[in-house]
């Protein structure tokens, strides 16, 4: 692909068809369809980078639903990457998990186009704030930009959902503010950064595989320690509520019913990770399935170690905030639009 | 011209003595106070002295307080700094030490995933193959 070609945001997604949190995919469908509708309204050139990590047997891909629910942003906009399921047998150090997230992610991560890397999750709706913002193309190279999530009551009319429906404040869920130097809380629902620094830091921990809770946050003690700054977007993202949300469930299950969902707490903010070369599946052989659909065919050689340990290392420490932004690339001219009033 | 008449033989008048006696008594009273003010004064000078001999014993007593912990301050000083160094030692052992936990949580997980699909495989044929969807 070339400097022309690379739209200026690759959205990273993960799921499979398996209901998770109910109605997963027409959450799916509302969000990607909303945020798509955001950006392209603003001018700001985008893939939707689908990661169906562990299909579920018997069952149609959820590429396919979406592909037959959103035929013109299929064509346009969405990428998919199908991950043979054996590879989630094959990495998973807490055989209890169905769904190593994070390793999803970063398959995405490694395969996105775009000059900035969004990690996020399938039920996250942009602000109006948030469009514009990345209308604005004024990013900088070497920052972690987080937005703080708004929690959109339990059991909101949701079959027309727009900005004035997620912007009232009645709406929504009491939550706190996320404050520097991580900016951490629900980091896993938007996570920006340019591709090239993503890459830097080699994606999100892949060699503790136990857990999805906090990997998200490990990343954030990983991208600091590593040197990058994190900064607040200034605008915020939207979830709604639903059954099964981790903000929901958590004080609600059993421990082992928590554990078996997320993983076990652990120590997540003091312990980081050296990911090795080969990040992302990045050897596992493929099949193009079409145009824009990816089977990663599964290879043993291209599976992390099950255990390696000397890639668990300590952070370092920072007390002021780590130097190293630098000036945004050129844009692309479709990236210059100026934002929608 | 009686008074000066007087005055010839050596006399005063009555009134004259009256008033000379009045001012003598009233000399006499204000030596009185004098003296009693005197003593209340010789007092105070004699409490003031006491406090200022008091005080400094009590200065004394607090320069000699001053100089042992003078020393014993040398004594905390190195205690404290023997104690930030024990708290780097604990941080830094604390750190290593959840690194190893990790690193144990991380060999648990890959016994328990390698005994599962142990069992897999004695239990059944071969599980871990590539599972392509036909599509």
């Amino acid at each position: 692909m070339t400097t022309e070609d690379r739209p200026a945001l690759s959205i990273v997604v993960t799921g499979r068809n398996d209901d998770y949190g109910r109605d997963f995919t027409a959450r799916f469908i509302r969000t990607l369809a909303f945020n798509h509708h955001a950006l392209t309204e603003r001018g700001v050139t985008h893939e939707v980078v689908l990661v169906e990590w562990n299909p579920v047997a018997g069952k149609p891909f959820l590429t396919d639903i979406i592909r037959d629910a959103l035929p013109h942003i299929a064509q346009t906009t969405l990428r998919s990457l199908i991950v043979d399921a054996a590879y989630q047998s094959a990495c998973t150090q807490n055989p209890k998990l169905n769904f190593l997230e994070y390793l999803a992610k970063n398959v995405g991560v490694r395969r996105s186009h775009g000059d900035f890397v969004l990690a996020t999750n399938t039920d996250i709706f942009f602000s109006r704030g948030l469009a514009q913002r990345l209308a604005r193309s004024d990013l900088k190279v070497g920052t972690v930009y987080r937005a703080k999530r708004v929690d959109v009551k339990l059991g909101v009319d949701e079959s027309r959902i727009g900005w004035d429906v997620l912007e009232e404040s009645s709406n929504h869920v009491p939550r706190g503010e996320i404050s520097p130097p991580l900016y951490q809380g629900a980091a896993g629902d938007f996570m920006l950064l340019d591709r090239e620094s993503f890459h830097a830091v080699k994606g999100f921990n892949e060699v503790y595989r136990l857990a999805r809770l906090a990997v998200d946050h490990n990343f954030l003690v990983k991208a600091y320690s590593h040197g990058l700054p994190i900064a607040d977007i200034g605008s915020p993202v939207y979830h709604v509520s639903h059954i099964g949300s981790y903000q929901l469930s958590k004080n609600s299950l059993s421990v082992g019913q928590a554990e078996a969902l997320w993983g076990a707490r652990w120590h997540n903010k003091e312990v980081i990770y050296d990911n090795p070369e080969t990040w992302g599946l990045s050897e596992a052989p493929v099949r193009q399935r079409d145009d824009r659909t990816t089977y990663l065919k599964f290879d043993w050689n291209a599976v992390p170690k099950l255990a390696d340990l000397r890639r668990v290392v300590l952070p370092i420490s920072r007390t002021a905030t780590p130097a190293g932004h630098r000036v945004a690339p050129p844009q692309t001219p479709s990236d210059t639009t100026p934002p929608s009033p | 011209m009686p008074g000066s008449w007087l005055q010839a033989f050596g006399l005063a008048r009555a009134s004259h003595l009256r008033s000379l006696a009045d001012q003598v008594e009233s000399a006499k009273a204000r030596t009185g106070d004098l003296k009693g003010q005197l003593e209340k004064a010789r007092g105070e000078v004699n409490h003031w002295k006491t406090r200022a001999e008091e005080t400094a014993t009590r200065l004394a007593a607090a320069e000699q307080e001053s100089e042992r912990w003078k020393g014993k301050h040398v004594g905390l000083r190195a205690k404290f700094e023997q104690l930030a160094t024990a708290e780097q030692h604990y941080t830094l052992a604390r750190e290593h030490m959840l690194c190893l936990e990790t690193k144990l949580d991380i060999v648990e997980g890959a016994i328990d995933a390698l005994d599962r699909r142990t069992r897999a495989v004695l239990s059944t044929p071969p599980a871990l193959e590539a599972s392509e969807h036909d599509d």
